[in-house]
């Protein structure tokens, strides 16, 4: 069997793979260009592909991959971001409904995950918010009094600042903290790099990532 | 005209398989045994069928000679029962030209030679032979959209291992004499990775004969202006005139020039037809690769062929793209399609097609298109 795990971007790639890790379904990663590439106990491979969203699918572009099958002992999962309601249709029930109906139309093969629970609003940086340890929420305090400063600024002619978002939240997060050599060689090697495997950071027991585990540990077996 | 569809059905290792939506370049990726030779063989038994030479050219490909061939080795699991099914459809230039043949479909089974004598029919001469008692031969059961009903005749291996056609039918003789029952674009050449000099040079002679030589000048331009003539020379030989003091020959060029000499020289002498290459990476150094696909694009263009061609690695198929992607070729982008071969559960063979587009997205983001 070929799994494919489609997600969004770099940072939901590491994500998977470490959560992946973490469920002892694989031990070992190898980057194969953009893709990362492992094998399950039960010899099934799989391969944690980038795609840049869900523009891929409507646009057609994933099209020859998903309409493989289980006939074909080929399993696609998509995890994308539900987003929020708005001029791009996202949120978790139009984002759901758009996609499946792409799959519908077109007679694809995939079950799907969206970003942060699977039944909430948001992104990959809103379920990441809700990861970082107790002991390091205060540096998002700090981040929110920021926010919070910049809202209430103008400019001369009386224009809004940009209210910074949760993507620079997660880095300005990461950036606070004290890496140790070994990661800053990694972070020079791959930037955006999240180190989700250092549990001082990130708290992958939290109950907001349970959703997604429950996934990934469901469809790999 | 432009082959739109292939259908398979228990030939060789192919329970069952279906093409889609074929370009004029056509490139088939799978791993081993997924059935991508089968279909080259398919498709050139197909387009050869009133020939009964074809059986002979693709077992002399497989290194079957006649001491080891058997009829029964085309049929899927070696069961002679069953039947093999043929058909293509094609897609015609101009749909409301009449005598255009929009399908063309045969069904093969095995039959044991009947007890008379028969007649045979081979090119123009017709001759009697004596019956071999329990040969085995091969029914046709072969109709077009030109053909009010469908005709039958059958393949036979004689006592000299020679393959004739046997007309039981009084259609059979019209459909081999008449050429327009198939369209003139009929002609399909099975390729590989070897070069045959002598042939090589045969068909350049032909070309140069039928001074439909300055095409095929043209492509090796593209890839090296220096190629001012390809001239032979008695013995085989072929020498490419670069502009220096003598002569070069060919094969003292780079491996990419020597085999899209082989390939573009197919392709010219196919003209109007089908171009089938196997495994058409292999031997080759990646950097060859690109030379190979530009002019491949440009000689299919221009001697309106349609190409078919395998690969079981990802380079050729990287290449293909990175040639696509260059902004010189991109009128070349909707000439392209390739097809990932998956032998699925049930030993059929399900094909899935990409376009230039999803090709491109594929590479960029590195996901594995053979699975």
């Amino acid at each position: 069997m070929k799994i494919n795990v489609f997600v969004e971007g770099q940072e939901d790639q590491e994500l998977v793979a470490y959560l992946l890790t973490r469920l002892g379904k694989v031990t070992a990663w190898q980057e194969a260009g953009k893709a990362f590439k492992g094998t399950t106990a039960a010899g099934h491979e799989v391969s944690l592909n980038i795609t840049n969203g869900w523009g891929s699918l409507v646009s057609g572009n994933l099209f020859p991959e998903l309409s493989q099958s289980a006939e074909d002992e080929v399993m696609n999962l998509v995890v994308y971001d539900a987003d929020r309601p708005g001029p791009q249709q996202g949120g978790t029930v139009e984002r759901r409904t758009q996609l499946l109906k792409i799959q519908q139309d077109n007679n694809l093969f995939f079950e799907l995950f969206l970003l942060p629970t699977d039944a909430q609003d948001g992104q990959l940086e809103d379920l990441l918010q809700l990861l970082i340890p107790e002991v390091h929420q205060q540096v998002t305090d700090c981040f929110s009094s920021y926010e919070a400063c910049v809202r209430q600024l103008r400019m001369p002619d009386g224009t809004a600042y940009n209210t910074p978002v949760a993507k620079s939240r997660i880095f300005a997060y990461l950036e606070t903290l004290p890496l140790v050599p070994e990661e800053e060689k990694r972070l020079d090697k791959k930037r955006n790099t999240k180190f989700f495997d250092n549990p001082s950071y990130w708290n992958l027991e939290a109950p907001a990532v349970q959703p997604l585990r429950a996934f990934l540990d469901f469809h790999i077996q | 005209m432009l082959m739109d569809s292939f259908e398979v059905e228990n030939f060789r290792s192919l329970k069952h398989l279906k093409l889609e939506k074929l370009a004029r370049v056509n490139l088939l990726v799978g791993k081993n045994n997924s059935g991508k030779t089968s279909v080259l063989e398919g498709m050139y038994a197909l387009r050869n069928i009133r020939h009964g030479e074809w059986l002979k050219s693709i077992e002399k490909e497989r290194g079957i000679g006649k001491e080891t061939g058997d009829f029964r080795q085309l049929f899927y699991g070696f069961d002679g029962s069953i039947n093999v099914h043929l058909a293509a459809t094609y897609a015609p230039i101009d749909k409301t030209t009449q005598g255009d043949a929009p399908f063309l479909d045969a069904i093969l089974s095995l039959v044991r030679s009947p007890a008379a004598d028969w007649s045979v029919r081979r090119g123009n001469e017709h001759t009697t032979k004596r019956s071999t008692a329990n040969a085995l031969g091969i029914a046709v059961k072969l109709s077009n959209s030109l053909i009010p009903q469908p005709i039958l005749f059958d393949l036979r291996r004689a006592d000299d291992s020679d393959m004739f056609f046997i007309s039981i039918s009084p259609d059979a003789e019209i459909f081999l004499n008449n050429p327009v029952l198939l369209p003139r674009h009929q002609g399909t050449e099975l390729i590989t990775t070897s070069i045959d000099r002598l042939l090589l040079s045969q068909k350049l002679e032909g070309l140069k004969i039928s001074k439909q030589e300055e095409p095929l000048l043209r492509v090796m331009q593209q890839i090296d202006p220096r190629i001012k003539r390809i001239e032979l020379v008695s013995g085989g030989q072929i020498y490419l005139d670069v502009g220096f003091t003598s002569l070069t020959l060919l094969n003292l060029m780079g491996e990419g020039i020597q085999r899209l000499l082989d390939v573009a020289t197919a392709i010219a002498q196919m003209a109007g037809g089908v171009v089938l290459i196997d495994e058409i990476d292999n031997g080759l150094h990646y950097s060859a690769l690109r030379i190979l696909w530009k002019g491949i694009l440009q000689a299919a263009r221009e001697y309106d062929v349609q190409i078919v061609a395998t690969t079981h690695s990802a380079e050729a198929l990287r290449h293909l793209t990175w040639v696509l992607n260059e902004e010189e070729n991109a009128s070349y982008r909707d000439d392209v399609a390739a097809y990932t071969l998956i032998r699925a559960k049930d030993d059929t063979v399900r094909s899935y097609r990409y376009n230039y587009e999803q090709l491109e997205f594929a590479m960029e983001h590195d996901i594995e298109v053979r699975n």
